[in-house]
């Protein structure tokens, strides 16, 4: 098992529990979960995590702005950030690299993809 | 010379009013065919005015169904993901116990279960482009409603364009209304009524 914790951050439920079941798969079993940006930023306010691996469509504050909002604060300026996201345009992905994301998957994906992404960013 | 004059002015008027004349015999046509349009117009005008408030009506019920699918998917889903942890507990229990011939059919439905759980993925997107149509059909109902309230400022604010819209109101046929109505409702009709009668009722009405 790592020691990395991840900040898990997806409006759906059920994607919020595939994603973690494929993280302890991989050995990521030290997650928080947050339900959309604003409830992630407000997360971060008390809890530090290694990674944040965040959806993009989301109610409130999406992906994009909470990414945003992270690399804006010096604290969070160098923070691993992997996005998973069902947006699959070129034009999102490109958006993705000027944000400041490190990795992009595109829902749906498997474990394994999701373990050499992980292994990619940390690398 | 003040006689002349005067003639003169007279003759100018004449002049002008020949002008007007004129002018009258080539707006006079026009005004003849701009006439016969509208007259020909206004019904059809009336006919899209009716149809596209029967359609606005429909797109919030259209917005509900879309919302409900979302629902009953993730809650199917998650019951499938607490049958899978079920499963995938009791084969650990098993392994605990295993023989090897067991070894490998147990890691295959292991495997098996991790596909299922990668497959259920599909709820989350589907959901995310119900509710991209969603927001399409809320921005579509917006825009019949900013349309409707703009067709009444309109009818406020001249007496001309009063007249024209209550003339456009009145041509529609009502019988013809009433057929095209009732044939939308049937294109429309929502035939899943999940919550007007229960099991319990339909094994009474068999009963």
């Amino acid at each position: 098992m790592s020691d990395l914790k991840v900040l898990l951050v997806d409006d759906s439920p059920t994607m919020r529990r595939i994603i973690q079941n494929s993280l302890n798969k991989i050995g990521y079993d030290d997650l928080i979960s947050a339900e959309n940006g604003v409830d992630a930023l407000e997360k971060l306010e008390t809890v530090d995590v290694d990674m944040v691996i965040t959806d993009w469509n989301m109610p409130e504050m999406n992906g994009e702005q909470l990414v945003i909002k992270l690399r804006e604060n010096p604290k969070y300026k160098d923070k691993p950030i992997l996005m998973v996201t069902t947006r699959g345009m070129r034009e999102d992905v490109i958006t993705a690299v000027k944000i400041g994301v490190n990795g992009y998957v595109v829902k749906p994906f498997t474990p394994e993809i999701l373990k050499k992404k992980i292994t990619d960013i940390l690398n | 010379m003040e006689k002349k004059t005067q003639l003169d002015e007279v003759l100018v008027r004449i002049n002008d009013m020949r002008g007007f004349f004129k002018f009258g015999d080539e707006i006079i046509p026009f005004l003849s065919d701009l006439f016969s349009f509208l007259k020909g117009i206004i019904p059809l005008i009336a006919e899209m005015n009716n149809s596209l408030q029967d359609t606005a009506q429909k797109l919030p019920t259209a917005s509900d169904r879309i919302d409900d699918v979302t629902k009953a998917t993730e809650y199917a889903t998650v019951e499938i993901l607490d049958a899978l942890d079920r499963i995938s507990t009791s084969l650990e229990n098993l392994q605990d116990h295993k023989q090897d011939v067991q070894t490998e059919k147990i890691n295959n439905m292991h495997e098996e279960i991790a596909n299922i759980v990668t497959a259920l993925q599909f709820q989350d997107i589907t959901s995310q482009k119900l509710d991209h149509a969603n927001k399409i059909l809320s921005a579509i109902y917006e825009k019949f409603t900013g349309l409707f309230a703009s067709l009444e400022a309109a009818k406020l604010s001249t007496s001309i364009g009063s007249q024209v819209l209550e003339a456009i109101e009145n041509e529609a046929d009502p019988e013809l209304r009433q057929q095209e109505q009732a044939t939308f409702q049937q294109k429309t009709e929502d035939k899943i009524h999940h919550e007007d009668i229960s099991q319990d009722d339909i094994d009474s009405l068999f009963s």
